[in-house]
Protein backbone atom coordinates (compact mmCIF):
# COMPACT_ATOMS: atom_id res chain seq x y z
CA UNK A 1 0.00 0.00 0.00
CA UNK A 2 1.19 3.73 -0.74
CA UNK A 3 -0.56 6.65 0.80
CA UNK A 4 -0.52 9.78 -2.34
CA UNK A 5 -1.81 12.73 -2.03
CA UNK A 6 -3.70 15.23 -4.35
CA UNK A 7 -5.23 18.75 -3.90
CA UNK A 8 -4.02 21.64 -1.59
CA UNK A 9 -2.50 21.84 0.33
CA UNK A 10 -0.87 18.41 0.39
CA UNK A 11 -0.07 18.86 4.21
CA UNK A 12 -1.59 15.00 4.82
CA UNK A 13 2.17 13.02 5.45
CA UNK A 14 0.73 10.54 7.51
CA UNK A 15 2.15 10.79 10.83
CA UNK A 16 2.29 7.08 11.56
CA UNK A 17 1.60 3.74 9.74
CA UNK A 18 1.42 0.14 11.32
CA UNK A 19 1.05 -3.04 10.19
CA UNK A 20 -0.18 -6.32 11.76
CA UNK A 21 0.11 -9.57 10.10
CA UNK A 22 -1.55 -12.47 11.61
CA UNK A 23 -0.14 -15.85 10.34
CA UNK A 24 -1.01 -19.45 11.23
CA UNK A 25 1.82 -21.09 13.65
CA UNK A 26 1.24 -24.14 11.82
CA UNK A 27 2.82 -23.06 8.77
CA UNK A 28 3.46 -19.25 8.63
CA UNK A 29 0.95 -18.58 5.89
CA UNK A 30 -0.58 -15.17 6.28
CA UNK A 31 -3.94 -14.86 6.63
CA UNK A 32 -4.62 -11.03 7.24
CA UNK A 33 -2.67 -7.79 6.67
CA UNK A 34 -4.12 -4.71 8.22
CA UNK A 35 -2.30 -1.09 7.91
CA UNK A 36 -3.44 1.68 9.86
CA UNK A 37 -2.25 4.90 8.37
CA UNK A 38 -2.89 7.87 10.89
CA UNK A 39 -3.01 11.73 9.97
CA UNK A 40 -2.32 14.89 11.37
CA UNK A 41 -4.16 15.83 13.95
CA UNK A 42 -5.55 11.97 14.56
CA UNK A 43 -4.46 10.25 17.67
CA UNK A 44 -1.96 8.04 16.92
CA UNK A 45 -2.81 4.41 17.61
CA UNK A 46 -0.59 2.11 20.03
CA UNK A 47 0.55 -1.19 18.44
CA UNK A 48 -1.54 -3.08 20.67
CA UNK A 49 -4.61 -0.95 19.19
CA UNK A 50 -3.88 -1.72 15.74
CA UNK A 51 -3.46 -5.82 17.10
CA UNK A 52 -6.88 -5.46 18.47
CA UNK A 53 -8.59 -4.32 15.37
CA UNK A 54 -6.74 -5.98 13.00
CA UNK A 55 -8.03 -9.17 14.99
CA UNK A 56 -11.40 -7.92 15.19
CA UNK A 57 -10.85 -7.59 11.20
CA UNK A 58 -9.87 -11.03 10.92
CA UNK A 59 -12.68 -11.89 12.81
CA UNK A 60 -14.97 -10.48 11.02
CA UNK A 61 -13.83 -12.63 8.09
CA UNK A 62 -14.30 -15.80 9.88
CA UNK A 63 -10.42 -16.37 10.64
CA UNK A 64 -9.22 -17.03 13.87
CA UNK A 65 -6.51 -19.40 15.44
CA UNK A 66 -3.85 -16.80 14.29
CA UNK A 67 -0.63 -15.54 15.55
CA UNK A 68 0.35 -11.90 15.70
CA UNK A 69 3.46 -10.34 14.26
CA UNK A 70 3.95 -6.38 13.68
CA UNK A 71 6.80 -5.92 11.30
CA UNK A 72 7.91 -2.19 10.51
CA UNK A 73 7.51 -0.94 7.53
CA UNK A 74 11.44 -1.21 6.43
CA UNK A 75 10.75 -4.77 7.05
CA UNK A 76 7.61 -5.18 4.82
CA UNK A 77 7.22 -3.34 1.92
CA UNK A 78 5.34 -5.50 -0.39
CA UNK A 79 4.64 -5.87 -3.78
CA UNK A 80 1.50 -6.44 -5.07
CA UNK A 81 2.21 -9.77 -6.79
CA UNK A 82 4.33 -11.36 -5.07
CA UNK A 83 3.74 -13.92 -2.41
CA UNK A 84 5.30 -13.68 1.59
CA UNK A 85 4.68 -15.75 4.59
CA UNK A 86 6.20 -15.75 7.81
CA UNK A 87 9.24 -17.68 8.45
CA UNK A 88 8.58 -19.16 11.77
CA UNK A 89 12.23 -19.44 12.68
CA UNK A 90 13.27 -16.03 12.32
CA UNK A 91 9.77 -14.49 12.83
CA UNK A 92 10.39 -12.62 9.60
CA UNK A 93 8.08 -11.96 6.62
CA UNK A 94 9.64 -13.69 3.57
CA UNK A 95 8.65 -13.95 0.17
CA UNK A 96 7.57 -17.10 -1.69
CA UNK A 97 8.49 -18.48 -4.44
CA UNK A 98 5.68 -18.62 -6.73
CA UNK A 99 5.31 -22.66 -7.95
CA UNK A 100 1.64 -22.59 -9.15
CA UNK A 101 1.24 -24.52 -12.18
CA UNK A 102 -2.70 -23.06 -12.76
CA UNK A 103 -3.43 -19.48 -14.02
CA UNK A 104 -6.35 -18.11 -12.90
CA UNK A 105 -8.66 -19.86 -15.25
CA UNK A 106 -7.09 -23.09 -14.58
CA UNK A 107 -4.78 -22.81 -17.71
CA UNK A 108 -1.33 -24.56 -17.23
CA UNK A 109 1.59 -22.12 -16.44
CA UNK A 110 4.17 -24.92 -17.29
CA UNK A 111 5.17 -24.86 -20.87
CA UNK A 112 3.83 -27.02 -22.92
CA UNK A 113 5.64 -27.46 -26.33
CA UNK A 114 4.50 -30.57 -27.19
CA UNK A 115 1.68 -29.11 -29.73
CA UNK A 116 4.19 -26.75 -31.06
CA UNK A 117 6.56 -29.26 -31.89
CA UNK A 118 4.03 -30.81 -33.96
CA UNK A 119 2.88 -28.32 -35.50
CA UNK A 120 6.93 -27.45 -36.56
CA UNK A 121 7.14 -30.81 -37.93
CA UNK A 122 4.33 -31.21 -40.11
CA UNK A 123 5.35 -27.86 -41.67
CA UNK A 124 8.99 -29.22 -42.44
CA UNK A 125 7.62 -32.34 -43.98
CA UNK A 126 4.80 -30.38 -46.12
CA UNK A 127 7.49 -27.96 -47.29
CA UNK A 128 10.24 -31.00 -48.02
CA UNK A 129 7.33 -32.64 -49.83
CA UNK A 130 6.81 -29.70 -52.44
CA UNK A 131 10.80 -29.24 -52.28
CA UNK A 132 11.14 -32.83 -53.72
CA UNK A 133 8.08 -32.71 -55.75
CA UNK A 134 9.27 -29.32 -57.12
CA UNK A 135 12.68 -31.02 -57.82
CA UNK A 136 11.03 -34.05 -59.47
CA UNK A 137 9.20 -32.18 -62.07
CA UNK A 138 12.32 -30.02 -62.80
CA UNK B 1 -14.74 25.58 2.36
CA UNK B 2 -11.48 24.58 0.88
CA UNK B 3 -10.32 21.15 0.11
CA UNK B 4 -7.78 19.73 2.81
CA UNK B 5 -7.03 16.84 0.45
CA UNK B 6 -7.57 13.54 -0.91
CA UNK B 7 -5.74 10.51 0.34
CA UNK B 8 -5.16 7.42 -2.39
CA UNK B 9 -4.59 4.72 -0.13
CA UNK B 10 -3.78 1.34 -2.93
CA UNK B 11 -4.88 -1.58 -1.34
CA UNK B 12 -3.21 -4.51 -2.94
CA UNK B 13 -4.06 -8.26 -1.93
CA UNK B 14 -1.15 -9.79 -2.13
CA UNK B 15 -1.03 -13.64 -3.31
CA UNK B 16 -0.43 -15.54 -0.20
CA UNK B 17 -0.71 -18.98 -1.80
CA UNK B 18 -3.15 -21.06 -4.17
CA UNK B 19 -6.45 -21.46 -2.80
CA UNK B 20 -6.00 -19.49 0.39
CA UNK B 21 -8.49 -17.05 1.94
CA UNK B 22 -6.71 -13.68 2.66
CA UNK B 23 -7.91 -10.16 3.66
CA UNK B 24 -6.34 -6.73 3.72
CA UNK B 25 -7.80 -4.21 5.31
CA UNK B 26 -6.33 -0.35 5.28
CA UNK B 27 -7.86 2.07 8.46
CA UNK B 28 -7.40 5.76 8.29
CA UNK B 29 -7.77 7.94 10.97
CA UNK B 30 -7.87 11.86 10.51
CA UNK B 31 -8.90 14.02 12.94
CA UNK B 32 -12.24 15.45 13.68
CA UNK B 33 -11.83 18.71 12.44
CA UNK B 34 -11.84 17.56 8.58
CA UNK B 35 -15.62 17.10 7.07
CA UNK B 36 -15.81 13.91 4.82
CA UNK B 37 -16.70 14.82 1.31
CA UNK B 38 -16.22 11.16 -0.28
CA UNK B 39 -15.47 7.79 0.54
CA UNK B 40 -14.98 5.21 -2.30
CA UNK B 41 -13.87 2.46 -3.36
CA UNK B 42 -12.77 1.59 -6.62
CA UNK B 43 -11.30 -1.69 -8.51
CA UNK B 44 -7.46 -0.95 -10.52
CA UNK B 45 -6.68 -3.99 -11.31
CA UNK B 46 -6.44 -7.89 -11.44
CA UNK B 47 -3.74 -9.90 -12.05
CA UNK B 48 -2.73 -13.60 -12.33
CA UNK B 49 0.99 -14.36 -11.64
CA UNK B 50 1.20 -16.42 -14.71
CA UNK B 51 0.50 -13.60 -17.52
CA UNK B 52 -2.26 -13.56 -19.19
CA UNK B 53 -5.22 -11.03 -19.08
CA UNK B 54 -3.88 -8.60 -16.70
CA UNK B 55 -6.48 -6.09 -16.93
CA UNK B 56 -9.97 -8.32 -16.30
CA UNK B 57 -12.00 -5.55 -13.57
CA UNK B 58 -12.05 -6.45 -10.62
CA UNK B 59 -15.77 -6.70 -10.06
CA UNK B 60 -15.97 -9.89 -12.56
CA UNK B 61 -13.42 -11.57 -10.58
CA UNK B 62 -15.91 -13.28 -8.30
CA UNK B 63 -12.77 -14.44 -5.85
CA UNK B 64 -12.66 -11.02 -4.33
CA UNK B 65 -14.98 -8.86 -2.80
CA UNK B 66 -13.84 -5.64 -1.33
CA UNK B 67 -15.26 -2.47 0.09
CA UNK B 68 -15.62 -0.17 3.25
CA UNK B 69 -15.68 -2.14 6.72
CA UNK B 70 -15.81 -0.07 9.04
CA UNK B 71 -16.61 3.92 9.67
CA UNK B 72 -16.37 5.58 13.23
CA UNK B 73 -18.50 8.35 13.65
CA UNK B 74 -18.92 10.37 16.86
CA UNK B 75 -16.68 8.08 18.33
CA UNK B 76 -19.00 5.13 17.41
CA UNK B 77 -17.56 2.51 15.03
CA UNK B 78 -20.20 1.26 12.72
CA UNK B 79 -19.82 -1.99 10.75
CA UNK B 80 -20.73 -2.28 7.48
CA UNK B 81 -20.79 -6.38 7.10
CA UNK B 82 -21.34 -6.85 3.74
CA UNK B 83 -19.43 -4.23 1.96
CA UNK B 84 -22.35 -1.82 1.23
CA UNK B 85 -21.12 2.17 0.54
CA UNK B 86 -22.47 4.00 3.63
CA UNK B 87 -23.67 7.23 2.62
CA UNK B 88 -21.63 9.76 5.01
CA UNK B 89 -20.74 12.68 2.75
CA UNK B 90 -20.24 15.98 4.15
CA UNK B 91 -20.49 14.22 7.31
CA UNK B 92 -18.30 16.16 10.63
CA UNK B 93 -17.93 13.76 12.80
CA UNK B 94 -16.51 10.65 11.17
CA UNK B 95 -12.61 10.36 12.15
CA UNK B 96 -11.57 6.74 10.55
CA UNK B 97 -12.71 4.81 7.73
CA UNK B 98 -11.65 0.76 7.13
CA UNK B 99 -11.44 -0.57 3.93
CA UNK B 100 -11.68 -3.95 3.05
CA UNK B 101 -10.32 -6.68 0.34
CA UNK B 102 -10.84 -10.33 0.69
CA UNK B 103 -9.67 -12.81 -1.59
CA UNK B 104 -10.59 -16.61 -2.21
CA UNK B 105 -8.14 -18.40 -4.68
CA UNK B 106 -5.20 -17.44 -6.07
CA UNK B 107 -5.72 -14.46 -7.46
CA UNK B 108 -3.89 -10.63 -6.98
CA UNK B 109 -5.75 -7.81 -7.55
CA UNK B 110 -5.73 -3.99 -6.10
CA UNK B 111 -8.21 -2.04 -5.09
CA UNK B 112 -7.41 1.41 -4.36
CA UNK B 113 -9.80 3.24 -1.84
CA UNK B 114 -9.98 7.29 -1.50
CA UNK B 115 -11.36 9.50 1.46
CA UNK B 116 -11.40 13.35 0.48
CA UNK B 117 -11.52 15.55 3.19
CA UNK B 118 -13.13 19.09 3.50
CA UNK B 119 -11.77 21.99 6.55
Amino acid sequence: MYVSFAGRPTNLEPISVKTCVLYDPQDGRIAHIHRVTSLPGSRERSRSEVEEIAVASARRNHVSNLHVLHPSGEEFNYEVGKRYRVDLQRMLIEEVPDTRREDLRGRSLVRNDRGKNFLLWTLAIVALAILILALTRC
Amino acid sequence: MPMVGITGLDIGVVGIGTNDNFTYAATIDFPSSYVVSEIAMTSVATTDFGGGDSSSPLLSIDHVRYGIQQVVSDGIPKVFPNGQEPTIDGSPNVTSVTFFVAKNGSITSMARAFVSFWE
